[in-house]
C-alpha cells in the first residue's frame, strides 16, 4: 500500500489539497487555491506544504507524533478560523474517497485506518491549538500588565509560570 | 465502482462547501446569514467609558442579543451622520462613487488571507456601506429602488438591522492598516471608510470596550491604561531600579519640568506592557547618556502620558479630543520641540492630523538637534519629531557609543508597523538605528515589509483578547513570513516601532512561532549604548545573561 | 443563471434592437440620429460637471496620502520621490504614473517563490488585470479620438497621425485599425475576469456587468460596420458634422446598424456621470494619491475644524494633587 501512495502521491497530494482548499467559502477558494504565492497566500501554500508533510510521513515509519507534527501548520490555521471541531478536522476524511481510486480493493481496508490515525492525530492536534488559544486569551492580559503590578506590589496570585505550568505537561 | 473514477472526478462529487447550493450567490442577500462568532468579535462597550466623554446612546448591550438597544430614530441618525460626512470628507463622497471592484485589493487584506471569509475582502468591506450609500444618496438608488429589482440592479440595499450588524460585525474586522489602499488604483483607502463606518457607529453607541474604555481613561488620566500620576512614577521608579542594577547609573527622569529642551511623549503600554518595558528602559537609558555628554534637557509628563491615541479608532472628533493634551503641555511647560516614542497610530495621528486638528504649533521652536546641529525641517511646522529619526541622527554624526557585541545573541528582522510605512513612510531611520546595535540583520521577503507590510491583526483597538482567533488568523500572513526568515536565517527577535506590535506581536509568535522574540528599536539601542560611569555590564534590559558572560 | 449578468447583457441587446427597430420599421431616424445623442451629450456633460462640483465642494480636511516608499526626513536618507512625494512636483509625477500607467494595479505583480524558498522566481497572474486595464483603456482611447475624424472638418493632422499609427500593420481592406479588436478583446478579457473568477465574481454586481457589455456592443457593432456591412460612411459623416455644427441632418442610405452603434454610444455617455465609470474623474481628485506627503513640515488647514471639550492641565492637577505632591511630582498650585 506504502508503495501505492508512494507512486501516487502528486496525484493524492493534488486531490486531497483542492478538497481541503474548497472547505473554504468558493469565492475564497479561487484565491487560497492558487498554487504562486507561499507570502501571499499563507493559508494555501501551509495547507499544501503540511499535506505533502503527511503523505511523505505515512509511506514511512511513523508515529501519532510525527503525524501530529506534520499536521501542526495546518491544523493551527484551521483552529482559529470560522470552522467547528468537525469541518476543522473533516479533510482528513476526504483522503478515505480520494484514495479509494487508487488503492487496490485488497488494501482498502488498511488504507481507512491509516485515514483514521491521521484523523486521531489532527485531533490531537486540533484540541492542542484550541488549548493554545485559550491559554493565550487568559495569559496575555496578564503578561501585559501583571509583571507591572506584581512589582508594585498589588497582585500576589499564580504567577505567570504557573499559569504557563500546564502547557508544558 | 471506486475503479471507473479517476481521483479527479472522484473529487468532483464530494462537496466540502459550508455553504449549500441553494444559499443566494449574491452578497446582499445574506446579510441575514452573517453569525456574530465568538473570537471574533470584541465585547461592547461599557456605558461609563461611553458616558466619560459625552458620547451618545450609552447602555448595557450584547452584540450576541437580538436586541442592540439602539435609539429609536437609528436609522436618520445615521443617515445625516452618513451625509454630513460626505460634505466633509472628500475621501469618502470620492471612495463611495469611483470604485469599480476590479478585485485588485481582494486578496491583500490579512483578515481576508487569514480568515478566509470573502466577506474580508477589502472592497466588500466598504460594499457594506457603499450599498447603503447607493440606495440613499445617489440618483441612480432613489429611482430605481422604487422598481422591482431595481435595487440588485445597482448592488444597493435598505438600512436594515441586518445589515447594520454585519457593518459592525466586519468594520470590527478591519485593522486600519492600509495595505489595500497600496493596491488600488485609486487609491480608495479602507482605512478611511472603517474610520468613517466607525464614526457613524459610534453615532448610535456602537463601539466596542477594549476601544471604548481605554479612550475614556485616557480622557480622565491621561493615558489608556488610566494609570494615576503617582502610579505612573512609580513604575518609571522600577525601570531606574532595573537600569541601575544592571549598568550601575542612575536614569532618573524628569517631569513636567518647566522650560526643558524637549516634552517626551510615548504609549503608555511601553510603561505597563512586557516587552515595551525594556524599550521605555531603553529610552531612559538614551536621555541619561545625552544629558550627561551634552546636557540635552528631557521631560516626561504624566498628564501628556499617552502617545497612542484610540480616540482615533471611535471618531474624529475623540482623536482630537485626546492628542490636544501634547500640544497643551508642550504650551504649559514651555519646551522647545516634542519627541514622540515608539508607536504606531500614534505617528498616523501625529504626521496626518495634529497640526491640522490641534495646532498651529507657533509657540514651539523648529525642532534642532542641538547636538548635532541637525535641523528637522519635515517636522518644521508640527515641531514633533520620531524618535529613529532623532537617534539615527545622533548614530550618522557619530554622538552615541554603541557595543554591538551586547546583542550579539540577537538575530534581528524587521516588521514595518502598517501606520508609520504607510501613513508617513518612516522605512529606513529604524532599519539603520537596528543596524546600528546588532551585526546580523535579515529582511523578510519584499512583499510583507515595507509598504507592503502585513498587520499584526490587532491593530486599530482590535487587541482584545475575547477576539483572539481574529486575532491569530489575522496575523498569518506576517507570522508566516518570521517564520521564513526564522526557518532560513535563524531570526530570533523582531524588532518593531509600535506599542501595539509589541504586545500582539509577542502572542503572534507565541502561537505561531514560538521561537521568536520581539523588541523595540529602542531596547537595543539601551543594551548597547554605554553609558559613561557604568559598570561592566553581565546582563542585559531582561536580565538575561549578556552573549558571552556565560561561558566565562 | 447569475441574474447579475444576464439582465445588463439582455439590456444592452433589448436596447440595440430598439433602436434598430425604431429607425427601420418606424423611421425614427431623428430621434435616434438627433434627439437622443445630443440630450446624451448633454446629460454627460452636465452630470460629470455635477459629479464633479459634488466631489470639489466636499471638504479635505485632513492631508492622508497613502505613502508607498521613504519620506523625506534627513538629508543623508533617500527618499522615494515619486511613491511618497514632499512636493507639488513629486505628486505630479506620481499621479502622471498612476492615471497614465495604472502604477498601483502594476504593484499587483509580485514575486513569487516556491516552497522552499528557491531562488526561482514566477509572476502570479495579476499582471494579467494590469496590462487588461492598460490596453481596454488605451485602446478606447484611441477609439475615440479616431472618431473625431466625423465630428471635423478638414480632419486635424494630429487625429491623421493616430489613424495612420492605428493602422500601420496595414493589413486588409479597408485597412485594419488595430485598437478595434484590442478594445473588444480586452474588454472581452474582463468581463470573463468577472465570471470565471470566482473572487471577482463574488464582488461583481450588475453595475459592473453593464458597461462591459454596453462597450463590447459598441466594439461589435462599430467593427461590423467597418469591415463587413461596409456602410455609407459619406452619408455618415454628413449626419455627424450636421450634429458638430448645430445643423442636424438626416442622410437616406444609412441604416438601422448605424444607428444602434450610435444609440448604444449615447447610453454609455448618458451612463457615464452616474455610474462607477466617474473613477475617470475620481482619480485626479483621490486624497491619497494627490496630495503630498509634508504635513508635519507645512502644516493643512482644516476648513471645518472646530473646538472640542478637552480635559484640560488644571482640572488633570485638581483630581489628582494630592497624590501628586505626595509622589513628588511638580504641580502648579500647592493646594
Amino acid at each position: 500500500m506504502k508503495q501505492t501512495i508512494k507512486k501516487n502521491r502528486n496525484q493524492l497530494l493534488e486531490s486531497w489539497f483542492h478538497a481541503t482548499i474548497n472547505t473554504y467559502p468558493e469565492e475564497s477558494a479561487r484565491v487560497l487555491g492558487k498554487k504562486s504565492d507561499r507570502f501571499d497566500n499563507p493559508v494555501g501554500a501551509v495547507t499544501r506544504e503540511s499535506l505533502e508533510d503527511v503523505l511523505t510521513l505515512v509511506t514511512e515509519s511513523f508515529g501519532r507524533e510525527g503525524l501530529e507534527k506534520a499536521l501542526d501548520p495546518v491544523i493551527r490555521i484551521r483552529a482559529v478560523q470560522a470552522f467547528n471541531p468537525a469541518d476543522a478536522v473533516s479533510f482528513v476524511f476526504a483522503l478515505k474517497e480520494i484514495g479509494e481510486s487508487v488503492i487496490e480493493k485488497a488494501d482498502i481496508i488498511k488504507f481507512y485506518r491509516l485515514v483514521d490515525e491521521i484523523a486521531l492525530a489532527a485531533f490531537n492536534r486540533y484540541m492542542k491549538c484550541r488549548e493554545d488559544i485559550f491559554l493565550l486569551k487568559a495569559t496575555e492580559s496578564k503578561r501585559r500588565i501583571h509583571h507591572a503590578f506584581e512589582r508594585a506590589g498589588l497582585v500576589a496570585e499564580l504567577s505567570e509560570g504557573d499559569l504557563l505550568g500546564s502547557k508544558k505537561s | 465502482m471506486a475503479d471507473e473514477l479517476t481521483p479527479d472526478e472522484a473529487l468532483d462529487k464530494i462537496d466540502y462547501r459550508p455553504r449549500s447550493s441553494s444559499e443566494p450567490r449574491n452578497w446582499l442577500d445574506t446579510t441575514k446569514s452573517v453569525q456574530i462568532r465568538p473570537g471574533m468579535y470584541c465585547y461592547a462597550a461599557k456605558p461609563e467609558s461611553v458616558e466619560t466623554l459625552g458620547l451618545p446612546n450609552a447602555r448595557a448591550w450584547n452584540p450576541t442579543d437580538e436586541d442592540w438597544k439602539l435609539p429609536e430614530n437609528w436609522q436618520e441618525i445615521l443617515h445625516n451622520g452618513i451625509k454630513e460626512r460626505l460634505e466633509r470628507f472628500r475621501t469618502f463622497k470620492i471612495f463611495m462613487d469611483v470604485c469599480v471592484r476590479c478585485g485588485a485589493c481582494a486578496d491583500k487584506c490579512h483578515f481576508f488571507l487569514g480568515t478566509g471569509d470573502p466577506k474580508n475582502m477589502p472592497v466588500l468591506r466598504a460594499e457594506l456601506l457603499r450599498s447603503i450609500y447607493r440606495n440613499d444618496f445617489t440618483l441612480a438608488g432613489k429611482i430605481l429602488k422604487k422598481l422591482p429589482g431595481g435595487q440588485r440592479l445597482l448592488g444597493a440595499r435598505d438600512l436594515t438591522l441586518d445589515a447594520l450588524k454585519e457593518m459592525w460585525y466586519y468594520f470590527f474586522q478591519c485593522t486600519e492598516c492600509r495595505r489595500c489602499s497600496v493596491f488600488c488604483p485609486y487609491g480608495i483607502d479602507t482605512a478611511e471608510i472603517t474610520i468613517m463606518g466607525r464614526e457613524l457607529l459610534n453615532l448610535i453607541g456602537l463601539n466596542i470596550d477594549w476601544i471604548a474604555t481605554p479612550v475614556s481613561n485616557c480622557y480622565q488620566t491621561g493615558n489608556h491604561l488610566g494609570i494615576q500620576p503617582h502610579a505612573f512614577k512609580d513604575m518609571l521608579d522600577f525601570f531606574v531600579e532595573d537600569i541601575e542594577e544592571i549598568t550601575g547609573v542612575n536614569c532618573a527622569p524628569q517631569y513636567q519640568k518647566k522650560g526643558a529642551d524637549i516634552l517626551f511623549v510615548t504609549p503608555s503600554g511601553d510603561v505597563f506592557a512586557d516587552p515595551g518595558t525594556y524599550t521605555c528602559q531603553g529610552y531612559l537609558i538614551l536621555f541619561k547618556y545625552l544629558k550627561e555628554k551634552y546636557g540635552l534637557d528631557v521631560t516626561w509628563s504624566t498628564y501628556a502620558s499617552e502617545g497612542g491615541n484610540f480616540g482615533f479608532f471611535t471618531s474624529h472628533e475623540t482623536m482630537k479630543r485626546l492628542n490636544a493634551k501634547m500640544y497643551a503641555e508642550a504650551r504649559r511647560l514651555g519646551v522647545k520641540w516634542i519627541l514622540g516614542g515608539e508607536c504606531g497610530h500614534m505617528w498616523r495621528v501625529i504626521h496626518q492630523y495634529m497640526d491640522t486638528m490641534n495646532g498651529p504649533a507657533d509657540f514651539m521652536e523648529v525642532p534642532v538637534n542641538p547636538i548635532t546641529g541637525t535641523r528637522f525641517d519635515n517636522a518644521a511646522s508640527t515641531k514633533m519629531v520620531h524618535i529613529t529619526e532623532f537617534t539615527a541622527d545622533l548614530i550618522k554624526h557619530g554622538k552615541l557609543e554603541l557595543d554591538k557585541s551586547r546583542n550579539a545573541n540577537r538575530i534581528m528582522t524587521f516588521h514595518d508597523s502598517c501606520n508609520p510605512a504607510r501613513g508617513m513612510g518612516l522605512l529606513e531611520e529604524p532599519r539603520y538605528v537596528i543596524k546600528a546595535c546588532v551585526d546580523q540583520f535579515y529582511e523578510m521577503p519584499p512583499n510583507t515589509i515595507r509598504e507592503q507590510t502585513f498587520c499584526c491583526g490587532s491593530g486599530a483597538g482590535l487587541n482584545a483578547g475575547e477576539n483572539m482567533e481574529l486575532r491569530m488568523a489575522g496575523a498569518l500572513p506576517r507570522a508566516n513570513a518570521l517564520k521564513y526568515v526564522h526557518e532560513k536565517f535563524g531570526v530570533n527577535t523582531l524588532g518593531t516601532i509600535c506599542a501595539i506590535d509589541r504586545a500582539a506581536l509577542s502572542t503572534l509568535c507565541e502561537y505561531w512561532v514560538p521561537e521568536c522574540e520581539v523588541a523595540g528599536v529602542h531596547e537595543l539601542v539601551g543594551n548597547a549604548l554605554i553609558l559613561p560611569g557604568e559598570k561592566e555590564r553581565t546582563e542585559d534590559l531582561r536580565m538575561e545573561p549578556l552573549p558571552g558572560v556565560e561561558e566565562e | 443563471m447569475n441574474q447579475r449578468y444576464l439582465i445588463p447583457l439582455t439590456a444592452v441587446f433589448l436596447l440595440f434592437l430598439l433602436a434598430y427597430t425604431g429607425v427601420e420599421g418606424l423611421g425614427l431616424q431623428v430621434v435616434f440620429g438627433v434627439l437622443i445623442p445630443y440630450l446624451a451629450v448633454a446629460a454627460f456633460l452636465i452630470g460629470f460637471v455635477i459629479k464633479v462640483k459634488g466631489w470639489a465642494a466636499s471638504a479635505v480636511p485632513f492631508r492622508i496620502p497613502t505613502t508607498c516608499g521613504q519620506q523625506k526626513s534627513l538629508p543623508w536618507i533617500k527618499q522615494n520621490t515619486i511613491d511618497n512625494p514632499n512636493t507639488s512636483a513629486g505628486v505630479f509625477v506620481r499621479m502622471l504614473l498612476e492615471i497614465f500607467a495604472f502604477r498601483s494595479l502594476f504593484r499587483n505583480t509580485k514575486a513569487a517563490f516556491n516552497r522552499h524558498a528557491s531562488n526561482r522566481l514566477s509572476y502570479s497572474w495579476e499582471i494579467f488585470l494590469w496590462v487588461g486595464a492598460l490596453a481596454f483603456h488605451y485602446a478606447f482611447l484611441v477609439v475615440l479620438l479616431r472618431h473625431l475624424r466625423f465630428f471635423t472638418a478638414p480632419v486635424p493632422g494630429c487625429i491623421q497621425l493616430i489613424e495612420y499609427l492605428d493602422g500601420i500593420v496595414q493589413v486588409g481592406l479597408p485597412g485594419l485599425f488595430i485598437s478595434g479588436p484590442v478594445l473588444l478583446l480586452a474588454a472581452l478579457f474582463l468581463l470573463s475576469r468577472r465570471v470565471l473568477d470566482a473572487k471577482v465574481s463574488y464582488i461583481s454586481q450588475a453595475a459592473d456587468y453593464f458597461p462591459l457589455f454596453l462597450i463590447i456592443g459598441i466594439a461589435i457593432t462599430g467593427i461590423a460596420m467597418r469591415y463587413f456591412t461596409k456602410v455609407d460612411i459619406i452619408g455618415i459623416k454628413e449626419l455627424t458634422m450636421g450634429l458638430a455644427t448645430f445643423h442636424p441632418h438626416i442622410p437616406e442610405e444609412v441604416g438601422g446598424l448605424f444607428y444602434g452603434h450610435l444609440f448604444l454610444v449615447s447610453i454609455l455617455f448618458a451612463y457615464f456621470p452616474m455610474s462607477k465609470l466617474m473613477h475617470m474623474g475620481g482619480i485626479f481628485l483621490s486624497p491619497t494619491r494627490n496630495m503630498a506627503n509634508n504635513t508635519r513640515a507645512k502644516r493643512h488647514v482644516n476648513p471645518w475644524n472646530y473646538d472640542v471639550p478637552i480635559h484640560t492641565y488644571e482640572q488633570y492637577e485638581d483630581h489628582f494633587r494630592d497624590k501628586m505632591i505626595e509622589a513628588g511630582l511638580p504641580v502648579d498650585k500647592k493646594e
